[in-house]
């Protein structure tokens, strides 16, 4: 029934009014670690812009095609594994790897969507969920070119050079090492790149026909929307952005173990989209932010932190099932008559 | 010469014959009214040919070379030129009004995913050309001033005509209209037929399927009649209305 849920409150809905807030958002994460020096807030940032990457990329599969998908982690994992192996094996940077690992990620999405055309809704959701697991046993016992239990080791931080004159040219090496900061700035950059993306797509031609597969898929047809390809691309493309996030996330760890791709982590994205508006793009970042800070904000409560935390979840869905921004399907507006 | 053939379509569920043997022919810029009884199997004639059932025999040939489209999918008919409405009204409920019509131009407008990343002149001229377009089509249906709301939102009657506005953005040549008058007053079902005797003129073939015989009469080159499955009289709104099979059907018999 999630399908339904969290969709429409009308074309010019109340959010248009604080469309100011946003670029003060943009500017405010942008200085803030220059402003906030704590390495735990810029860790603990850096974890949730990955989780908002994750949640646009579902958001894309979810929200917009209406195509549950309960294996999301999979995709995430997926990433890290290509852009880790691909840099242990063979010692290709990450800057490389990273879009080889976005490719591969988008193949698996698409080979996964192949079967799943002709399941719907819930079963669908099963057969995500089952995926979601084969994936991580796979991980978990492929030992020689996963690591297996332990995972893989010792990953290269990524590496940038810029140039200084100094009377001359030299080029200065920076890996981004350890510390949070070089990450921060990678992931909100690829956050804008994605939501960017996620907003073009909204009112596009490719996006549009994803909506209206979602909303009646025999009436889409009729309207000459080839629906299988269609799906089959919003799992492609959603599932790439997969990649994105997990190649950022394997090359900060330097490791990456198979436990960290299970189904709650599929669960808590999906609960980010929902709970932030399925199909709004500004929602879902919301919704990513908060459940990733919530944690870590109900940490002094310590045993009872989760149990807060679902409970808020339950509320929320109760007093607001749309999520905090629901879909609001902007105006368009005619420039040149 | 025909637009579209159907040849002795028929079709089954389980022991239920929906259809039998049933033909029909639509020549260019011709209405046909389909007419018949409550469950007459109207409504899955119409699915046969568009392509959300199979029909378990017979062929169904369409456009100005008379290709074969028996057992299609949806999609592929609607970009040979067909475009149809449903009984039970099947909008895109939560998008808005314009945004329907545009869906239904999806295979016309040229963007890829480049695009989306790098936005060019050519492809927001290209997107803004079937906004305009889609505007036009909701003013010819008087909707217009409902195109930024939400289709789920708008008065039935709205609904029906938005229906109407978005297959007509398909640019079909034949369109196929199920039950286009249910639920409308007299007058939106006047402002209906002049919409329709309008689309004629523009070129496009239509086949309605109608109970109001108020609707199809004045329409109809041509009747044809279903009953229980089968096509039982073919022919002029006038011979029709006197056909005693066809009154048969419809009243029992004397």
């Amino acid at each position: 029934m999630i399908k339904k849920q969290g969709l429409g409150s009308g074309v010019q809905g109340p959010g248009r009014k604080y469309l100011f807030f946003w670029p003060l958002a943009f500017g405010l994460f942008l200085i803030l670690p220059l402003i906030d020096h704590s390495a735990y807030h810029q860790d603990v940032l850096v974890t949730a812009g990955i989780y908002i990457l994750l949640a646009l990329g579902l958001n894309m599969i979810v929200g917009y095609a209406g195509l549950l998908n309960l294996g999301y982690a999979a995709f995430f994992g997926i990433g890290a594994y290509t852009c880790a192996g691909l840099n242990l094996a063979w010692h290709i940077p990450f800057w490389l790897a990273l879009p080889v690992a976005v490719v591969v990620t988008g193949f698996f999405g698409f080979l996964v969507g192949l079967p799943v055309l002709r399941v719907k809704g819930d079963y669908l959701a099963i057969v995500t969920l089952g995926f979601g697991e084969i994936v991580r046993i796979v991980f978990n016992n492929l030992d020689p070119i996963t690591g297996g239990p332990n995972g893989l080791l010792g990953i290269e931080h990524p590496v940038i050079f810029y140039p200084v004159f100094n009377p001359s040219l030299i080029w200065k090496r920076f890996d981004f090492g350890v510390s949070s900061f070089p990450y921060y700035y990678l992931v909100f950059f690829c956050v804008i790149l994605v939501a960017y993306f996620s907003l073009r797509l909204d009112r596009s031609r490719i996006g549009r026909a994803w909506i209206a597969v979602r909303e009646d898929e025999v009436a889409a047809g009729c309207m000459g929307i080839p629906v299988p390809q269609v799906k089959l691309l919003a799992f492609g493309v959603g599932s790439s952005i997969a990649g994105i996030a997990g190649s950022i996330f394997a090359a900060k760890q330097g490791t990456i173990t198979p436990d960290s791709f299970d189904f709650i982590l599929s669960v808590m994205i999906l609960a980010m989209v929902v709970l932030g508006g399925m199909g709004s793009v500004p929602g879902v970042i919301l919704g990513g932010l908060v459940l990733s800070i919530l944690p870590e904000l109900l940490r002094e409560f310590s045993i009872y932190r989760m149990l807060i935390f679902g409970l808020v979840m339950i509320l929320m869905m109760i007093f607001r099932p749309q999520g905090f921004l629901g879909n609001v399907r902007r105006k368009y507006e005619l420039t040149t008559r | 010469m025909s637009l579209l053939r159907v040849d002795n379509i028929s079709k089954s569920f389980g022991g239920l014959k929906a259809i039998q043997n049933v033909s029909i022919s639509i020549r260019p810029g011709e209405i046909v009214g389909l007419i018949g009884p409550n469950g007459a199997g109207k409504t899955t004639f119409f699915n046969c040919i568009t392509g959300i059932y199979k029909p378990d025999a017979g062929t169904v040939m369409f456009g100005d070379y008379e290709q074969e489209i028996t057992g299609l999918v949806s999609y592929m008919i609607s970009w040979r030129g067909m475009a149809r409405t449903f009984q039970n009204i099947r909008l895109f409920a939560n998008m808005s009004v314009l945004e329907n019509v545009i869906v239904g131009a999806h295979k016309h407008i040229r963007s890829s995913l480049v695009d989306l990343l790098f936005p060019s002149k050519r492809s927001y001229a290209d997107e803004m050309k079937f906004v305009r377009r889609a505007h036009e089509l909701l003013e010819f249906f008087g909707i217009d001033r409902y195109a930024n709301d939400l289709a789920s939102s708008i008065p039935y009657g709205s609904q029906r005509r938005l229906e109407l506005a978005r297959a007509l953005a398909c640019e079909p040549k034949l369109l196929l209209l199920d039950e286009p008058a249910a639920g409308m007053n007299p007058q939106e079902k006047q402002d209906l037929l002049e919409h329709i005797s309008e689309i004629r003129r523009q070129g496009i073939s239509i086949l309605i399927v109608e109970h109001d015989m108020k609707v199809i009469m004045p329409l109809s080159d041509k009747v044809v009649v279903l009953d229980h499955g089968e096509k039982i009289a073919e022919g002029r709104p006038e011979e029709i209305q006197k056909n005693p099979l066809v009154i048969e059907a419809y009243l029992g018999k004397q």
